[in-house]
């Protein structure tokens, strides 16, 4: 296990409705399609099949990015445990497995503005016909390209390359200012 | 001023005459349909109205309102109401318009588009139509006798419309006048383009957030904090600030970037190469499909080992370079440059996708999970010594181009043995997250060999006085491999590599072409320009016979001289030569040599 003493988690900038950093086990796992079936085994649940869907299990979500590209995550802490369980469920697929715990950022933003915030910057609609409970999509806030997911009505989450989360972070407390003012 | 009544049939009666000191004048009234016209939609000539309406729509919009010729105000709310309705309806929602009451005074419309007949001149010769540009009657007249009849050419011989209210009081009036004028309906002179925006937009609008620190993006790595603590002056590339060099009191960069040189080449260095472009190559075939991308061939790479690979475009021109290390039998852990980046994963992704979709290669960048710190010079090795866990430093077992597994200051850690400075080098990747603390900790285990933290300026320097190019810099997109002195990475036995057949047409194979060399001025304290023009012929008057340019140049403090590097006409064969270099001072001579100025033979990096 990592030395937790010399971990320094990007700091970003604070708000009631925004909950970051987000430390996390991240994957990303590509690879043919035989390959998703059997690391919902490994993972302990079944990734998803439908474009731009989550699933959830307790604390483990898997989020469809493409055709052959999930995005695994799991509580901090956990990268050794679920890579071995993914290479033992995986053995004979062909498949990419790879650690991705560091190199983005959790941002979450909850409340009832969560919604407008994040489209105040996105080109996409995020209101809940057109992006419902569960969807997640690749897509850009501001300048910065982010993963977005909504696991709850009002609740978001953004994955984020770390060099782009202070970005983002301020760049959503700067709207939230605005639109208070 | 004398007032009038505008009767019905447009004639004028006169009326009190008052003393003044302002006029407020008014073009009329007419629709606004500048939004629908910009969304492309055709207008319709209203012949009641007199007016211009929306007509077919191109976008899913509704006009509603005043902007479509409805009038009072109860109908027009009404009209919004049951328009916004019909919308909400055709996407999906449900909902019904609400029904508003209003009571209000209405306007009337009364009065006609054109210019008023002013009693006692017929005809009205000079009623004003463009307010703010002083267009009168008599100047569309003259533009129409000119033989200017489409409404486009009068705008542009008279000016009317042109001014900051683009046309809204003076459009509809000049229109009709010069319809009347030419005896055609409206709609045959035409209508003037609606240009955005439909009011003054300031600037501030337009800049909406990009501004100050939210401009762009600020990407900066994990040792940023040390670095500025440290004095470093920042440089941006791309969108990374990275430090470039870090003076000490009294230091300008040239004494700052001697200074660090000088402590790679006698003792140790650290440098923060994290923002390196990083793609995990992954699968089966991840061997195969580099081997197809790069020049250089992968097969045949050994795990635990690494080797410098050189990307083409289809073209054949270089397009990025890097390290490729292979850590397991089917995982590739590729570096790219900085600004290459996202352009070659994107590039290998499309090959995947597009040509080669039976491969079993998966990529993922991995360009911000990996903190990169260089450790460069003959002490670089006793530094690491003390720190890492599990990895043999012998030159035996990890000899220079190699990488290997272990633990550094209790953390996982990728270590390669590598260098951009010639000197023995190492790269300590561990997760971001741990970078600084891993960074301080090899600056506090190096603080007994003499480390010296050193930026951007100096790698360029270090690496320049050893020849090794820079995608970019030394080429410009228009440089094969051969040219920039790169032929021996080229694995020629291969069936095949992207830009393969471009290096077979006979303009890459013919002489004349520029080549990497360096130059040495005669005055070794002339540090020449990057970006000046080589010639053969001293003395030369405009036009030059240009032979090359010069595309490094630097003052070498290990060297104790400057050196450039420059891509030269069949430099290669003319090494030993002199040649010049035009300058406003006159031209500047230089030797041309080969492009390794320092320990030629490589022994140092073999250290």
């Amino acid at each position: 296990m990592a030395d937790a003493t010399i971990r320094r988690i990007v700091g970003l900038p604070t708000a009631a409705w925004l909950e970051s950093p987000l430390p996390a086990t991240r994957f990303i796992l590509r690879g043919a399609p035989g390959a998703r079936a059997a690391a919902g085994e490994g993972f302990g649940l079944s990734l998803p099949e439908t474009a731009c869907r989550a699933a959830t299990d307790g604390n483990r979500a898997a989020l469809w990015l493409g055709p052959d590209e999930q995005l695994l995550l799991a509580p901090d802490g956990e990268v050794e445990p679920i890579a071995a369980s993914l290479a033992r469920a995986l053995q004979g697929h062909a498949y990419s497995l790879v650690d991705v715990s560091h190199r983005q950022v959790g941002i979450g933003i909850h409340g009832p503005r969560a919604e407008w915030l994040l489209e105040s910057q996105c080109p996409l609609p995020l209101n809940l016909r057109d992006f419902p409970v569960g969807m997640c999509t690749r897509t850009v806030f501001g300048k910065a390209e982010i993963v977005v997911w909504r696991p709850a009505e009002q609740v978001f989450r953004l994955e984020v390359w770390r060099s782009f989360a202070t970005y983002v972070a301020e760049l959503l407390r700067e709207v939230d200012r605005e639109s208070i003012a | 001023m004398t007032l009038g009544t505008v009767g019905a049939d447009g004639a004028i009666s006169r009326g009190d005459t008052v003393d003044c000191d302002t006029v407020l004048m008014s073009g009329g009234y007419t629709p606004s349909v500048h939004l629908f016209s910009q969304s492309r939609g055709k207008l319709r000539w209203d012949a009641e109205l007199q007016a211009f309406v929306p007509g077919a729509s191109a976008e899913r919009e509704r006009s509603a309102g005043a902007c479509r010729g409805v009038d009072g105000l109860e109908v027009v709310l009404n009209d919004g109401a049951q328009a916004g309705a019909a919308a909400a309806s055709d996407s999906g929602f449900e909902g019904t318009a609400p029904r508003y009451r209003a009571v209000a005074r209405e306007f009337s419309r009364r009065g006609a588009p054109g210019a008023l007949a002013q009693p006692g001149n017929d005809p009205p010769a000079k009623a004003f139509v463009d307010f703010q540009s002083d267009v009168t009657t008599r100047d569309l007249v003259l533009a129409a006798r000119e033989g200017f009849e489409s409404i486009e050419h009068v705008k542009r011989y008279t000016t009317t419309g042109m001014a900051s209210d683009q046309g809204k009081t003076s459009g509809m009036n000049a229109l009709a006048f010069v319809a009347a004028g030419l005896d055609r309906t409206p709609p045959q002179v035409g209508l003037t383009t609606f240009r955005m925006p439909y009011t003054p937009v300031t600037f501030g609008s337009f800049a909406g957030y990009d501004r100050g620190n939210l401009f762009d993006p600020v990407r900066t790595t994990p040792t940023h904090e040390w670095a500025l603590a440290h004095g470093a002056v920042f440089e941006d590339v791309g969108l990374w600030k990275r430090a470039r060099h870090f003076p000490r009191p009294g230091e300008d960069m040239h004494a700052a970037v001697a200074r660090e040189c000088l402590a790679v080449r006698s003792a140790c260095g650290v440098f923060d190469a994290s923002t390196l472009g990083k793609i995990e190559v992954v699968g089966a075939d991840a061997a195969q499909f580099l081997s197809r991308m790069y020049v250089n061939n992968f097969a045949n790479l050994a795990v635990g080992r690494a080797r410098y690979g050189v990307l083409l475009r289809e073209d054949g021109f270089v397009y990025d370079d890097g390290v490729i290390a292979r850590v397991a039998n089917d995982r590739f852990h590729v570096t790219t440059t900085t600004g290459g980046a996202a352009r070659v994963l994107g590039m290998m992704e499309d090959y995947l996708q597009t040509e080669w979709p039976d491969l079993e290669a998966w990529l993922t960048s991995t360009t911000e999970q990996w903190s990169v710190i260089a450790l460069q010079g003959p002490r670089a090795r006793d530094v690491l010594a003390g720190l890492v866990e599990g990895v043999d430093l012998s030159p035996g077992a990890l000899p220079h181009m190699s990488v290997a597994r272990g633990r550094i200051c209790g953390v996982p850690m990728m270590l390669f043995r590598v260098s951009f400075t010639g000197e023995l080098g190492f790269e300590i990747n561990v997760a971001a997250d741990y970078g600084q603390a891993v960074w301080e900790a090899v600056y506090a285990a190096g603080k007994s060999h003499g480390i010296t933290p050193y930026g951007t300026e100096s790698m360029h320097v270090l690496r320049a006085e050893k020849g090794y190019v820079i995608v970019g810099q030394e080429t410009d997109g228009t440089v094969t491999p051969d040219d920039a002195g790169l032929g021996w990475a080229i694995a020629r036995s291969k069936p095949d590599f992207v830009g393969k057949r471009s290096l077979e047409r006979p303009a890459i194979k013919a002489p004349g072409r520029k080549q990497l060399v360096g130059l040495l001025t005669v005055d070794p304290a002339t540090v020449l320009e990057e970006g000046a023009q080589v010639v053969a012929v001293p003395a030369q008057s405009p036009p030059m016979q240009l032979i090359g340019h010069v595309t490094s140049s630097y003052a070498s403090a290990v060297l104790g001289r400057s050196i450039a590097l420059a891509m030269v006409a069949d430099g290669r064969a003319r090494i030993g030569q002199t040649l010049y270099v035009p300058m406003p001072g006159g031209d500047i001579p230089v030797q041309v040599t080969a492009p390794v100025f320092y320990d030629a033979e490589g022994v140092r990096l073999h250290g």
